[in-house]
């Protein structure tokens, strides 16, 4: 391109020439001459240099608006350095051709000139190197193609006839079309988790367009970040040198996660950097504006733990995430097969986040799906459902060991913990959770903990070792301990049980005169207690201890959950293998304080029980991860991952997938491949394992999950500068404006902004102050150059006399 | 043995016709040898009267004015205006400018001439002139020193002499025109007529100080300034790359248009101050245009002084 500038001496040229075919003269008059050429000589060689300098840079504007230069965001060295360094070549070039008759000077110019130009092209080389670097082959290279297939690239933006993801799919064949036929394509589909096609980087163009033709748009978020993440290993597998990542997007900051310095450096030690590290191309599509759009984003219930015995609240909420005002015929509850409906909505303006409440009673216990959906048609159709699965239990059995059966009932230490889990007792009422009491001396007629989900020892002293010992393995499987150790308790046994979240240390006896510590309200921050600990719900704070242990917490992996106004921990918890065990201060009953008087004792007793018994323990409704792995049974646990079973998925779409069934040191695991989304998964559990799963099957005999979509994706907040600065620290990010950008860029040519028009406007200005230049210049020198020097006449013949010798002659 | 004439070319048809009718008088007086048409400040014998003096012994009787001793009774002598010849000196600048030959110069012979031929046609028309009227001429050649040096002389071989002198002679050399007028002025008998023909291409203060060396030998001086019409005007267009006469090795390559300017400037006052230094000294001054015929300037000036 640069070949142009040659143009830059065609001035110099003529010039030169004009010198060169010079007309030779004998001249007498020199003294005259040398004279005028010492007064006027610094001033020519000022015009001429100007005037040449002007000229040349007229031609060598020309020659690179013609070359069309871009300024390429990446880089300041095209424009900073290069196009002012030819700028200023030509013109010293242009002033050293101007005088050429200053031998020292003008050699002094060429040689600047010179050093000038060769240091563009240095800077030129330089970056074309760093071009190279980047793109090395030639164009051939490995590409990621990353495409968002989030929720929002379903939409439309300004009505257009496509939506953004068939956009994104047009843009990606463009880009594979038209790219080097070595290039090496992986593609990758964004969702809540990257679904790399080909992991290997393919060059076959009708298998990526068949490719390209099977993606589909998915539901939940892009994650920006894993989608990079598994590039770059997908990358490292190709055999180029070149890497590229571009991702098609809508440009939603959600999923980037770029405010997290520490997983962007992985990400950026992570990436194959050998010659050198990928660029990232963000090719941006236009978010939809005006954008219509209503979405539910979450469902909710009153109560964690959720029975068969009575009625639940269950929280709709809505969310209008568009810039225009919406009402929704209705809005629709389905659970298994029945239908709540709402239609009692109004307009949704913009912003606006409404809750609509239903409320059910769940018969059957098992897993249940609900799905809401808000029936209207606006931009964005997939958010308008949300589904979540939950399981609903009928019965939660939990075995009371009484360290003080006494005969009259409230003596007993299990008493007001039988009365707090159980209160519909009194009226016959079933409830939810059957309480089995055993005094403590008949604890070795227990045959088996199995179809206990909680074991709750109230104040008992110790345990008999085989005792002791299998209720260690029961927790270690998975069940709930709770000790609430009294004046009986024997530390030694429990300072030495495996078990046990804590050593007991003191035995504090509170005078009657003394001021009696109560739990710290503040300090109540574990889940397994943070309920009672809102100072507005909880009467904890009038607790007043009359005798404690004082726990000490350290060396078992303990955490304090709560404390009491003195400091000393009052609830410890801990995990042992998948159970939970929780420890008390004291026992939960009169003797050691007032706690079964308080109107929280009946909660905290509850959140305790559900805590350790973790009923939820499935968690049926995930954020998306990397690969969709669901833990399915946490107690069944084995020393390696070694693959189980394989069972059958219905994916949100409908489609079937495989689901592997890995036995970890972390439980059992279901791991589904094929990339994830947000909505609902059906595992078909075969009939043989059903009784492992009771608790959380349809009664169609599957386990359902959700994957979340998050409230965020439906809002439609682009990536800022600031992020997308933030990742220029690790990458350095281009955001090409069109597929015609990108190819510039795979193709290694700078490109950007263009500063031909610059250039342009340029010359046309140097045209003008040519122009004015000339002409100054030669009015200059024609002053005075008119002047008649009256010689011969003054004293010479006159005409007359002339004509009188004529007549002599003749 | 045939003699070679191709000096009379000097002398050419086409102006001999307006030399003829010309002569050459010398304005002041001359101091000479041989009696001509020219005063001489010495009184001797003549038919014109010059002042009475009053007798003193030893005077010859012949010049006692009887007729003023009827009259006063007294005894007074007259004394002649002794007519003496004129002894012209022509001093040529041979030097290399004087090479110089415009596009506008005028022909003789069919030829263009350059400012040096026109000087040398010049020069030997006047000693020509002078020789046939009976005066002395000489000729005085120089380039960067004197040349040639042919004292003024009447006799009839002179002219000879002097365009024989004058056909060898070609430009060359650089000049130095001061030193070697004050040279020429010392060598010069004194109370003659000088004749310079020159471009006078040298630094004006110092041509006319030596121009004052000629007046206070009390020589008569006219000056012919020989000019091409390229040298006037500076007419040049192009690129331009001027070789100087004197120096070869001197060299100018210029654009001509961006010192016309200048340069007519510096000449006009250099001609300028010529011409008022010629006036004061009381020299004649002939601007001499290569374009103009000489003999047309040589009569013309000669109607002049008449």
């Amino acid at each position: 391109m640069l070949f142009g500038l040659v143009g830059v001496a065609i001035p110099v040229v003529i010039h030169l020439f004009n010198r060169k075919s010079a007309h030779s003269t004998d001249w007498g008059a020199m003294q005259f001459l040398t004279d005028s050429m010492a007064s006027r000589t610094r001033r020519i060689q000022l015009e001429d240099a100007l005037l040449m300098a002007t000229r040349c840079l007229i031609f060598g504007m020309i020659a690179l608006a013609l070359a069309r230069p871009f300024a390429p965001p990446g880089s300041t060295i095209p424009y900073a350095v290069v196009l002012p360094a030819l700028l200023i070549g030509i013109s010293l070039f242009a002033v050293a051709s101007a005088l050429w008759q200053n031998r020292k000077l003008r050699a002094w110019l060429l040689f600047a000139s010179a050093a000038i130009f060769l240091l563009t092209g240095v800077a030129i080389f330089y970056e074309n190197y760093l071009n190279l670097r980047r793109l090395s082959g030639a164009g051939e290279q490995d590409i990621a193609l990353i495409i968002d297939a989030s929720t929002s690239m379903s939409a439309r933006p300004d009505a257009a006839q496509q939506s953004n993801f068939e956009r994104a799919i047009e843009e990606a064949r463009d880009i594979i079309l038209k790219s080097g036929s070595h290039s090496a394509f992986t593609i990758i589909a964004a969702g809540p988790s990257p679904l790399v096609r080909n992991p290997i980087p393919w060059t076959d163009r009708s298998e990526l367009n068949d490719l390209l033709d099977t993606l589909a748009p998915s539901d939940g978020q892009m994650r920006g970040y894993q989608a990079v993440l598994a590039a770059s290993h997908a990358l490292a597998a190709g055999d180029h040198e070149g890497k590229q990542i571009i991702v098609i997007t809508d440009g939603q900051d959600i999923g980037w996660q770029a405010d997290d310095a520490a997983s962007w450096e992985f990400l950026a030690s992570e990436l194959p950097d050998r010659p050198h590290k990928p660029q990232l191309l963000i090719r941006q599509l236009p978010l939809p504006n005006p954008f219509r759009n209503l979405a539910v984003t979450g469902i909710e219930f009153s109560r964690d733990v959720i029975g068969v015995d009575r009625e639940v609240q269950i929280q709709v909420t809505l969310e209008n995430t568009g810039t225009e005002a919406v009402t929704p015929n209705s809005v629709q509850l389905r659970i298994g097969n029945q239908t709540l409906t709402d239609t009692s909505l109004g307009q949704f303006p913009p912003g606006l986040e409404n809750t609509l409440t239903f409320n059910h009673h769940f018969h059957q216990s098992g897993a249940q799906v609900l799905t809401a959906v808000a029936d209207l048609s606006d931009d964005l159709a997939m958010d308008n459902s949300f589904s979540t699965a939950i399981p609903i239990i009928d019965r939660l059995g939990v075995l009371i060991i009484d360290g003080n059966p006494a005969p009259r009932f409230f003596a007993r230490a299990s008493a007001f913990v039988e009365l707090a889990l159980a209160p519909g007792m009194l009226a016959q009422q079933a409830h939810l959770i059957e309480p089995t009491i055993v005094p403590a001396p008949q604890i070795v007629s227990i045959q088996s903990f199995e179809g206990y989900q909680a074991i709750i020892l109230a104040d008992v002293p110790r345990l008999p070792a085989p005792i002791a010992r299998e209720l260690s393995d029961y927790v270690k499987r998975g069940g709930g301990l709770l000790i609430a150790p009294g004046r009986r308790a024997i530390p030694a046994f429990y300072n030495s049980w495996e078990p046990s979240p804590a050593q007991l240390g003191k035995f504090t006896i509170v005078d009657q005169d003394q001021l009696a510590p109560a739990p710290s309200l503040a300090t109540f921050t574990h889940p397994a207690v943070r309920k009672v600990g809102t100072p507005d719900q909880s009467d904890f704070a009038s607790l007043k201890m009359a005798a404690y242990w004082q726990l000490d917490t350290t060396d078992r992996g303990t955490a304090v959950a709560a404390k009491l106004d003195t400091g000393q921990a009052f609830v410890a918890v801990r995990t042992l293998g998948a159970g939970k065990v929780i420890m008390t201060n004291c026992s939960l009953d009169t003797q050691s304080s007032n706690i079964a008087s308080r109107e929280s004792f009946l909660p905290f007793v509850h959140e305790l029980v559900y805590h350790i018994a973790d009923p939820n323990a499935l968690q049926l409704n995930l954020n998306p991860t990397a690969d969709l792995s669901l833990p399915i049974d946490p107690s069944a646990t084995s020393t390696k991952d070694q693959s189980v079973d394989t069972y059958t998925v219905t994916d949100p779409r409908g489609q079937l997938r495989q689901a592997e069934i890995l036995s970890t040191p972390q439980g059992t695991i279901a791991r589904i491949s094929g990339g994830t989304m947000a909505g609902l998964y059906e595992i078909e559990i075969p009939d043989v394992a059903r009784e492992q799963f009771a608790t959380v099957l349809t009664s169609a005999g599957t386990l359902p999950f959700t994957v979340i979509r998050p409230a965020e994706e439906s809002r439609l907040e682009p990536l800022t500068r600031a992020e997308i600065a933030f990742m220029s620290r690790y990458f350095e990010v281009l955001q090409p404006a069109s597929t015609k950008d990108v190819h510039t860029i795979l193709a290694g040519r700078s490109y950007g902004r263009e500063l031909w028009k610059h250039l342009a406007l340029g010359v046309l200005f140097l045209l003008i102050v040519e122009v004015a230049l000339a002409r100054w210049i030669a009015t200059k020198r024609k002053t005075g150059s008119q002047e008649v020097i009256d010689f011969e006449t003054r004293r010479g013949p006159k005409k007359q006399f002339q004509e009188q010798l004529k007549k002599i002659k003749a | 043995m045939s003699r070679d004439t191709s000096y009379m070319d000097l002398l050419p048809a086409e102006s001999t016709s307006i030399l003829a009718r010309l002569e050459f008088l010398a304005r002041g007086k001359k101091e000479g040898s041989i009696s001509g048409r020219h005063r001489s400040p010495k009184k001797g014998f003549s038919v014109e009267f010059a002042e009475h003096r009053e007798y003193a012994p030893g005077d010859d009787l012949r010049n006692l004015d009887w007729r003023v001793y009827g009259k006063s009774d007294r005894y007074y002598i007259k004394q002649y205006v002794e007519e003496t010849n004129l002894r012209a000196t022509i001093v040529l600048d041979a030097s290399g400018s004087m090479a110089y030959r415009g596009e506008h110069a005028s022909e003789v012979n069919s030829r263009r001439v350059s400012k040096f031929e026109q000087g040398r046609y010049l020069a030997a028309a006047l000693a020509h002139l002078f020789v046939r009227q009976q005066d002395a001429a000489g000729l005085v050649t120089f380039d960067t020193e004197i040349r040639a040096y042919h004292r003024a002389a009447a006799k009839h071989s002179q002219t000879h002499q002097i365009l024989t002198e004058l056909h060898n002679t070609n430009p060359r050399g650089e000049t130095d025109l001061a030193p070697i007028l004050h040279e020429v002025a010392e060598r010069i008998p004194q109370r003659g007529l000088v004749i310079l023909i020159s471009d006078l291409f040298d630094s004006p203060d110092e041509i006319l100080e030596a121009l004052h060396h000629f007046r206070y030998r009390n020589h008569e001086l006219v000056i012919f300034h020989i000019m091409a019409e390229e040298e006037l005007t500076f007419p040049f267009k192009k690129f331009s790359h001027f070789r100087d006469l004197e120096q070869p090795k001197n060299r100018i390559r210029i654009e001509p248009d961006t010192i016309r300017a200048a340069y007519l400037e510096k000449l006009r006052a250099f001609v300028d101050q010529i011409e008022i230094g010629c006036g004061k000294l009381q020299a004649d001054y002939i601007p001499l245009n290569t374009k103009l015929k000489f003999e047309q300037v040589l009569s013309h000036y000669l109607a002049q002084r008449k």
